[in-house]
């Protein structure tokens, strides 16, 4: 991304786009569209946007056969993972949960994509509120964080039909997808599965967006975001590789 | 950002995702459990049915005493060796021995009879012979009238009362040759039951068991009351091992199968011999836990070459090899597993499409009124190989049954990967599961 090289900030656009209109910019031309986003921050379209279609895609592949034993087995692989021997007896009690998942689903998705924006946002606020004396309103952040949302609508459009297909649903879109010789298991592979690169897209995004918030340069939360991301994925990393042996 | 810029990062993007796409969906990542397998190979294989007991002397004799009294000599111990007809022990033999004597003194004094009666027939005779000579003169006298009547009749009396004594002398005679001959066959009695104060060893052997001192008083057996039994003397020369075979194992048994018998005693060592009696009736069911019978059958197996320091009683293991196959095909008997699976008209096995996933019981594959006609669900025996990180299910036609492998009939070629263990991932595998292959060091 050359987004980092702009220092100046251009002065809010006028003109008040669309809620699509912003979505499709945040992918697109997220400088500009952020600084629409701004100027005037309305937060509930995109979120609701956001969290409907993350939670119907979500739904959706639940809710078929496919979906179901995918989802099935990556609870046992996960509980697995964690040294977790899973007995014929807990085997059918999580198949028995299957039945009322796409509710499950869809509903966990609508309730924690408004929580997590609100979470996130507050704490990129906090801390740029307590490192920089940076004085915004939270409203503003929280349209930001809610727009950047708009890339988990893609990973989703793209995610799932690819899910779907592979009847599984490990994330696809992993860098360990890279590396398929990787033996699983091992720290390496774990690392590289736990960088997601929709999630680095979006770091970038959310990046932008507060660069343009703060009217700053984006490299030092770009660069700040990766640390914490790559730190938190060799944290959990390590802790799959212990607890998993 | 220019739009040339903006084009580069759309392509680039789109490359990314295109990428992502194709890994996806042409490298598939190892899943599953992880699994050891081992090569088919072939190999020389041997059935052996393994059965437990003890060794016992192929000739072994109780020693009893067949008349009473006190042992007054005793010069055997236990352990010893000895030969045939050697001295073991004496019952006290005088009132034995005084019937003896009783019956040749009897048998004297009646042959003196004997002579005495001999000598009264000789003179019955000899007056008979003179008397038939004063019947002749009177016979001649009488024709010529020369005596009297009466006189000639006393002669012809004389005669015949003559005869008659002669004949009961020789009746007397032979009477005391019949009194003669029981008075022998009463000496002969004694004797014999003098005889039987000497008790000797009947073959050569090893007394195995002593169970008397001297001094002490033996008894006879009857009916009712066991007698005592002195010793046990066993021939150590032809050693048998007497095992308890399984009921399912007797059909493979057979006369004159090979057999390798250790003796726990005789730790490193073991020994040759050959099936030479098998049981037909069963010993007995023993109780093996709670609600389950085993029923055994006894099989002896005779061991080639003597055993020096063997002792009776000890106890053993048999492994009889009851067949054995030279260059074969082998899986491993723990890979072996059985499967519901869905088989045509012909009995052969329709593979269903590989499904990647795990399943459970309680996702069956299929029910058998989903199948076409003439499909049916059947269990069949078999093996899982490893191809491709997926688990083959192959049925396989099982032999005779090795230490620690099977002889595949069919079903499996050399070079193919059984999976064989662990067993909880055995158990619960499927046809097509995805699976892992660990390196261990029997893959090949």
């Amino acid at each position: 991304m050359k987004d980092t090289h702009d220092d100046v900030t251009r002065a809010p656009d006028t003109r008040h786009p669309g809620l699509v209109s912003r979505l499709v910019g945040v992918l697109f031309s997220p400088r500009q569209a952020f600084g629409a986003i701004v100027a005037r921050p309305r937060w509930l379209g995109a979120l609701f946007v956001v969290a409907l279609t993350m939670a119907s895609a979500s739904g959706w592949l639940v809710s078929t056969e496919v979906g179901q034993q995918a989802l099935l087995e990556q609870q046992v692989s996960a509980m697995e993972s964690f040294g977790v021997t899973v007995s014929d007896e807990m085997y059918d009690q999580l198949a028995s949960g299957l039945e009322n998942a796409t509710y499950f689903a869809a509903g966990s998705v609508l309730v924690f994509i408004p929580l997590v924006t609100l979470i996130l946002a507050g704490v990129v606020w906090t801390v740029c509120y307590v490192l920089l004396g940076a004085h915004t309103p939270f409203r503003a952040m929280y349209a930001v964080v809610a727009h950047a949302g708009a890339v988990n609508i893609v990973q989703q459009l793209f995610v799932v039909p690819l899910n779907y297909t592979r009847g599984v649903m490990s994330n696809p879109t992993t860098l360990a997808a890279f590396f398929p010789m990787l033996e699983t298991g091992t720290f390496t592979q774990r690392f590289l599965g736990m960088i997601d690169l929709f999630i680095v897209w979006q770091l970038m995004v959310l990046a932008i967006g507060i660069a343009v918030l703060y009217g700053r340069r984006t490299g030092p939360f770009a660069a700040t975001f990766y640390t914490l991301y790559a730190v938190l994925a060799v944290g959990i990393s390590f802790v799959m590789i212990r607890i998993g042996g | 950002m220019t739009g040339v810029r903006k084009a580069a990062l759309i392509v680039a993007i789109l490359a990314i995702g295109g990428a992502l796409v194709y890994v996806n969906l042409s490298f598939e990542r190892a899943t599953g459990p992880e699994v050891e397998v081992e090569a088919v190979e072939r190999r020389s294989l041997e059935a052996i049915v393994s059965a437990s007991g003890t060794i016992v002397p192929q000739l072994t004799v109780d020693i009893s005493a067949d008349t009473m009294g006190r042992v007054t000599r005793l010069e055997f111990n236990e352990g010893d060796r000895v030969k045939r007809g050697q001295f073991l022990l004496e019952i006290d033999p005088e009132s034995l021995r005084s019937a003896v004597d009783r019956g040749e003194a009897a048998l004297r004094a009646s042959r003196s009879s004997q002579r005495q009666l001999e000598v009264a027939v000789e003179t019955a005779r000899v007056t008979l012979d003179l008397a038939r000579d004063n019947l002749e003169r009177q016979e001649n006298l009488w024709e010529l009238r020369l005596v009297s009547r009466e006189t000639y009749e006393q002669a012809v009396t004389d005669v015949a009362l003559r005869e008659t004594e002669l004949r009961a002398r020789e009746v007397d005679v032979a009477t005391q040759i019949e009194r003669i001959s029981q008075e022998v066959a009463n000496l002969e009695s004694a004797r014999y039951e003098l005889t039987k104060v000497t008790i000797t060893s009947p073959f050569a052997g090893v007394v195995t068991r002593r169970n008397i001192e001297a001094g002490e008083t033996v008894v006879v057996g009857t009916m009712n009351n066991a007698g005592t039994v002195l010793a046990t003397i066993a021939d150590l020369s032809v050693i048998e091992a007497e095992v308890e075979v399984d009921e399912t194992d007797i059909p493979s048994i057979e006369l004159g199968q090979w057999t390798e018998v250790t003796i726990d005693a005789l730790p490193d060592r073991s020994f040759s011999g050959i099936v030479t009696e098998i049981g037909n009736s069963p010993i007995q069911a023993t109780q093996q836990g709670a609600g389950t019978q085993a029923t055994t059958f006894k099989v002896v197996v005779t061991l080639d070459d003597e055993i020096p320091s063997v002792r009776p009683g000890f106890t053993c293991t048999a492994d009889i090899t009851t067949a054995v196959r030279s260059d074969t095909l082998s899986i491993p008997i723990q890979a072996t597993t059985v499967r519901e699976m869905v088989v045509d008209t012909h009995g052969k096995m329709v593979r269903e499409e590989s499904e990647p996933r795990r399943r459970r019981d309680n996702q069956p594959a299929g029910s058998s009124e989903e199948l076409p006609p003439g499909f049916s669900e059947e269990e069949l025996e078999g093996i899982f190989v490893a191809r491709q990180g997926r688990a083959v299910f192959l049925p396989v036609e099982t032999g005779i049954a090795g230490e620690r492998y099977f002889e595949a009939l069919s079903g499996v070629e050399v070079g193919d990967l059984v999976i064989t263990g662990p067993f909880s991932e055995v158990r619960n595998l499927e046809d097509g599961d995805a699976i892992r292959v660990v390196d261990s060091a029997s893959s090949r």
